[in-house]
């Protein structure tokens, strides 16, 4: 791509970098600088609020699209990601899906970006693992050799996915899932540590990543610590997780939260078996498009809490808040308290606030149109 | 040497233009730098409540009416290197200064003798206001996350926006093509400062070149005031944002100013020059606003890591 338009698209994401033209941003940088203005645009800020009239849909889908052409173009240029068409796919279809998708969800928008780096990290070890295969097998023997095949193997992560949606027992089922989360959290640590890893600089640190999996390795058996660096992935997947036997509650979504509080697209496919996955377990999880779920209201019952308790530690009136859990629009405050008060809400009860805010003005701009 | 003006709006009144100028002034004289404020709100000057003087004797009203020379009405204050210039018209309606008036006083300002002139400019978006904004080397819009004063500051942008445009096309011989696309607007179906100059972008590639470049040379150095959480600063960002794709400018958030509680009775209790030391984190704010204005640096997103 050439440097003007490559600067070009840098500016659309405002991520040009006037002090140094050379640095890059990493891929994590470009995403959720995407994904912020994206939200801006298509959604309604305080900032877009008063150019409301004046905007035209058409209009505001030109700015989108920018950013899309923008955002799809700069991940390609990514030093150490390739380029991956599920991607940007994603990105397009999630302004229809994000409306229909159901509770469970939500509780996986903080699953998709580690699917997604999990699956940018496997496919990325491909280029880097000739190169860095290259020393342990020279320096060591045919130990490697075995590790490379699991490797490998991990390289599919569907073949995990495909095993939990056909489960043969239930324990079994459990650990998978709880194995597949944790891994995935590792991914997300390492990434973030290191953002946007240029293939020398890792190999050059491979310490640096073995560190962070360290946490871990109490937990496991693992008899030779030096296998890690290569196959940290897979081990972490063969030795059984931390919280085996444990059935995978409702209160481990948020939990992963934590680690990744922003959210990320994810491959459509891997994410719609993974919500098959988790609809199995998770009872009335995935439930019909055409049903409309209570979000606020079914998460704040299941974390056991009342509207009281709502009230305080949001700061939030009891009745706009109930008028809120029940989607009662004629009762709501305008727009933009409106939109405070759910962000408030979600954010107390650990959900994606934006994702939720979203959604929720998305109907509500509907049910205004629709009454006019 | 040429001082380096910078012109201090934003449109809705009491988001904290006065208290800003004042104390990014205050900033640059005790860095060393020499400063010129200047209270160009004719209507309601306050500044000098800010800065803990008395009205001076003389004023801009003698400026534009007994043509009394800038330099000769310009006060020393208490703070060395501060000096400052009110600008309460008494007798004159402040929408009555002729054109002519105007220019001179323009001229004057750009031969003050300073490294630094600050102008504040006073609420609204009168054509006062938006010529002075013009002049400007740097213009520096204080906002507040509240939607009106977001609004009022588009309105703004929108007009300075719109003269600058029609300004720099004039220049170019096109003389008053945006006035003249905005008086057919209803035959070109323009409805908003955005289709105007879509409609001017799609005129010739010329005039696209000559549109392009006075948009990306519109620097807009955005103060977000009175921040009291987290989203309020996202707040900020977003209207950056907007600004930069809506507008096509090159807008920056140079930084934001937490909201203090009992502002005003500090501002009332302290002494002389004392507004600016409120409180140690808002100093350090301003410190920080000041040195991205003179870097020309803007704030980084929070969350984005940088270096």
């Amino acid at each position: 791509m050439n440097n003007e338009k490559y600067k070009k698209y840098l500016e659309t994401l405002e991520l040009y970098n006037e002090d140094d033209p050379s640095k890059l941003p990493s891929l994590e940088e470009t995403r959720e600088a995407h994904s912020r203005l994206k939200r801006i645009f298509e959604s309604d800020s305080m900032a877009i609020d008063p150019l409301e009239d004046e905007f035209s849909t058409a209009d505001r889908q030109n700015i989108m699209n920018q950013l899309n052409e923008a955002y799809q173009a700069l991940v390609q240029c990514i030093p150490g990601t390739e380029p991956e068409k599920e991607i940007p796919i994603r990105e397009f279809q999630s302004e229809v899906d994000r409306y229909e998708l159901d509770i469970m969800d939500i509780g996986l928008e903080e699953e998709r970006p580690q699917e997604y780096f999990l699956s940018k990290v496997l496919a990325q070890p491909e280029e880097m693992k000739t190169e860095e295969e290259k020393i342990p097998e020279e320096e060591k023997n045919a130990e490697t050799e075995t590790i490379e095949i699991d490797v490998e193997e991990e390289l599919q992560p569907t073949e995990h996915l495909r095993e939990i949606t056909h489960p043969v027992e239930e324990k079994q089922e459990e650990r998978y899932i709880e194995i597949h989360l944790e891994e995935e959290k590792t991914e997300e640590a390492e990434f973030t540590e290191v953002p946007a890893p240029p293939a020398e600089e890792i190999i050059e640190n491979p310490g640096e990543t073995g560190d962070l999996t360290r946490p871990t390795e109490t937990l496991s058996t693992v008899e030779e610590q030096e296998k890690k660096e290569f196959t940290e992935i897979h081990l972490e997947d063969e030795i059984p997780g931390p919280h085996e036997g444990e059935t995978l509650s409702e209160e481990e979504i948020p939990l992963t939260e934590e680690i990744s509080p922003t959210g990320k697209p994810g491959s459509p496919q891997e994410k719609s078996k993974m919500e098959d996955t988790l609809a199995e377990w998770i009872p009335g999880a995935k439930q019909d498009e055409s049903e409309e779920i209570l979000i606020l209201k079914e998460t704040r019952e299941n974390l056991g809490l009342s509207i009281q308790d709502a009230a305080v530690s949001t700061g939030v009136k009891e009745e706009t808040l109930r008028d809120i859990e029940m989607e009662n629009f004629p009762s709501l405050p305008e727009a933009g308290e409106l939109r405070w008060c759910i962000g408030t809400y979600a954010k107390a009860l650990s959900l994606d606030s934006h994702q939720i805010t979203d959604e929720y003005m998305k109907k509500y701009r509907k049910w205004q149109r629709d009454r006019e | 040497m040429k001082s380096e003006i910078w012109v201090i709006g934003g449109g809705k009144g009491g988001t904290g233009k006065s208290f800003l100028t004042s104390s990014m002034g205050m900033k640059l004289a005790q860095m060393g730098k020499r400063v010129t404020l200047i209270d160009a709100d004719l209507g309601g000057a306050n500044l000098h409540t800010f800065l803990k003087i008395k009205k001076p004797e003389y004023s801009l009203t003698d400026f534009f009416e007994r043509k009394i020379p800038l330099s000769d009405i310009i006060k020393d204050t208490d703070i060395p290197n501060l000096r400052f210039i009110t600008g309460d018209i008494r007798s004159l309606d402040s929408t009555g200064i002729k054109y002519t008036q105007k220019l001179r006083l323009y001229r004057h300002i750009k031969s003050i003798s300073a490294d630094y002139v600050l102008i504040d400019l006073g609420a609204g978006s009168g054509p006062n206001t938006i010529d002075t904004f013009l002049i400007a080397d740097k213009m520096i819009a204080v906002t507040m996350p509240e939607i009106t004063a977001i609004e009022n500051l588009y309105l703004l942008i929108k007009k300075v926006l719109f003269r600058r445009l029609n300004r720099v096309l004039s220049e170019h011989g096109l003389r008053d093509a945006a006035k003249k696309a905005w008086n057919h607007k209803t035959s070109k179906n323009i409805k908003s400062i955005r289709d105007l100059i879509l409609y001017l972008k799609s005129l010739s590639p010329d005039i696209d070149i000559v549109v392009n470049k006075a948009l990306s040379e519109f620097k807009l150095h955005l103060i977000l005031n009175q921040v009291k959480n987290d989203r309020h600063i996202e707040t900020g960002f977003d209207t950056k944002s907007v600004l930069c794709k809506y507008f096509g400018i090159d807008a920056r958030l140079m930084g934001y100013i937490s909201f203090t509680e009992f502002f005003w009775k500090f501002v009332k209790e302290s002494g002389a020059f004392r507004p600016v030391t409120l409180t140690a984190s808002t100093s350090q704010e301003i410190s920080s606003v000041v040195q991205n204005i003179l870097e020309n640096k803007q704030v980084k997103i929070p969350g984005l890591s940088n270096e």
